[in-house]
């Protein structure tokens, strides 16, 4: 019995910090959605991307973590800003509809995934995290190393930082703005554009700790790209629209859903778990677990 | 002469698929990365039930049925959702296919797949070579044909009709559920056609051939040639089944092929947007659904 309890404490342990890594990768994704209505595929060679970049950094010029993390940062954010600028933008203001907005930004995440692949090789990088793979809790069968305490500090104070951010600065309060009401934000002389492309920036910032938690745990492959960004949309439609708090929480409860079902199920039919969910979800409740209804 | 028979049949078998994705994506509006789901379910269904010693076309129309009724799994939530939401239920749909294939090693045979697929056989005589060929062309004029009459009903004018102005089609009182539900069921039995010719062709099924690389390709040809033209779809499976064998011929390092032509697919795409956002065969301004 007391095994069993382990066991399921454990497998929510894996949960929550594979839940943290979800809502990374989503609060990304999720904030060019709400406020242009992009639906940003390539956030997932984005995020590839800057996992290759911090992996190049360390693993062949032996840069300190902070060094590496920060040129990663700088390739994300030039990257979603050309992306931004170059391709929805620019399609936005020749009329491209819905459909032609989709297959270009799938376009843009297939062209990074093999560009990578053809950089560096399909099979993919990971760093060894090394001492903070140690058990901190000797003797009790929990798994609690450092590496996990780490992931959950991070998700933790890059949501917190991204609520304040919303809540107190000018910047923030736009963006808040222009999700509410695009039309509007832009009659009372918000520079909506601007506000658009700052938001690219801000997400691809925040999938920075998401590239460097993959690094150090589970790897990264340039074919991870598709699957990152798919998760990535799972979670935005869970937690529904204009909810921070919510994509948090979605991704903790699809993290912890795949996590405990691996209790019942072989390890291979994961993903298949998350995907029910969803299906369900959008059957039962289209506009998410704490969105609103769509206008 | 044998390589330009394989690569007749496999622009033919292709052609199908995209004629059929054509009629959902660009007479539907409804964005579908699942194109290979039922392509699959085509080529899997007839390979089993060959092998259990059932007649390759009860095979094969056994096949269509069980793809109808799959799809009906994407059609429910289509029914209600547009855009990206249709776009990630068919992605997860297809990621979901894709692991069952792999997993169901008892059915699938896992990564393995299925092999020693019998030629296909009209009548006890089995077509091989040339013979194949030119029947995957006579079935894709057919389909082509039927298609073409399909979108011309009145059936396929509410369909367009719901592509460019739902709530328009709705107040007019036109039913959006059973036009979308058989919109998804002739895709996806035409689909599974393709797809039996395709396991009886290769002889050989596998998971790979039916992963989210052949949707996303399927979905580029309907695009490249022009979403809405039956015969852009043809035309885009032609060019996008020769240019893989054009890229053979260029001096590469070994291994770098397949992401390169990856690489082409993708940046195929995004150029068709921005440059000819109609397609090649595409007629005057884009249609933009949802919009």
């Amino acid at each position: 019995m007391e095994q069993q309890l382990a066991l399921f404490l454990n497998l929510l342990i894996d949960g929550i910090s594979t839940g943290c890594l979800y809502a990374l990768i989503a609060i990304g994704f999720s904030l060019l959605w709400w406020l242009a209505d992009i639906v940003h595929l390539a956030h997932g060679g984005v995020i590839i991307a800057a996992g290759y970049a911090g992996h190049v950094l360390i693993s062949r010029f032996a840069a300190p973590l902070w060094a590496a993390c920060g040129v990663a940062l700088v390739i994300a954010v030039v990257l979603g800003l050309s992306i931004q600028r170059g391709a929805y933008q620019k399609l936005r203001s020749q009329g491209t509809g819905e459909m032609g907005m989709l297959t270009a930004s799938l376009g843009v995440l297939i062209c990074m995934e093999y560009g990578l692949a053809i950089a560096f090789g399909p099979e993919g990088i990971q760093l060894d995290a090394g001492s903070a793979r140690t058990p901190l809790l000797a003797g009790s069968g929990l798994v609690v190393d450092a590496y996990t305490v780490a992931v959950i500090a991070t998700t933790a104070a890059t949501f917190i930082a991204l609520i304040v951010l919303m809540r107190v600065t000018q910047f923030g309060k736009n963006m808040r703005a222009v999700a509410e009401n695009h039309d509007l934000a832009n009659v009372v002389g918000i520079r909506v554009n601007r506000v658009v492309l700052g938001a690219s920036m801000l997400a691809s910032a925040v999938g920075v700790p998401a590239a460097v938690v993959f690094l150090y745990g589970r790897g990264l492959q340039p074919s991870d790209a598709i699957h990152i960004v798919l998760t990535a949309a799972i979670v935005a439609i869970f937690g529904g629209r204009g909810s921070i708090i919510g994509a948090l929480i979605a991704g903790l409860f699809i993290g912890v859903a795949e996590s405990v079902m691996v209790w019942f199920f072989d390890a291979g039919w994961r993903e298949a778990i998350t995907f029910s969910l969803l299906y369900v979800l959008l059957l039962v409740r289209p506009e998410g677990l704490l969105g609103k209804s769509p206008r | 002469m044998e390589y330009v028979l394989h690569i007749a049949t496999i622009a033919g078998i292709f052609a199908i698929l995209a004629l059929a994705l054509d009629l959902l994506v660009g007479y539907g509006g409804m964005i579908s990365l699942a194109a290979a789901v039922f392509f699959g379910i085509g080529a899997y269904g007839s390979a089993l039930l060959t092998k259990g010693g059932m007649s390759p076309t009860a095979a094969m129309i056994a096949g269509m049925a069980a793809s109808t009724a799959i799809s009906m799994l994407i059609a429910l939530p289509a029914i209600r959702v547009r855009g990206i939401y249709l776009l990630i239920v068919t992605i997860a749909v297809q990621v979901v296919f894709t692991i069952v294939l792999q997993n169901w090693r008892s059915v699938t045979g896992g990564d393995a797949g299925i092999s020693n697929i019998a030629p296909y056989s009209i009548f006890g005589v089995p077509l091989r070579g040339p013979l194949f060929t030119v029947f995957v062309w006579v079935s894709c004029v057919a389909w082509w044909g039927i298609l073409l009459w399909v979108v011309r009903s009145p059936f396929g004018q509410v369909l367009q009709a719901l592509r460019d102005d739902e709530i328009g089609a709705v107040s007019l009182g036109k039913d959006v559920v059973t036009t979308k539900l058989v919109a998804f069921a002739v895709s996806s039995a035409v689909s599974a056609f393709a797809g039996a010719l395709y396991a009886h062709y290769s002889t050989y099924v596998d998971p790979h051939t039916f992963n989210i690389t052949v949707s996303i390709a399927v979905l580029l040809m309907v695009m490249l040639g022009g979403a809405g033209t039956l015969s852009g779809a043809v035309l885009g499976a032609i060019v996008l089944t020769l240019l893989p064998e054009v890229l053979k011929f260029l001096p590469l390092p070994p291994g770098a092929a397949a992401p390169l032509r990856q690489l082409t697919y993708g940046a195929l795409l995004v150029v068709v947007v921005f440059l000819r956002p109609q397609g090649l065969l595409g007629r005057g301004a884009t249609p933009t659904p949802g919009g």
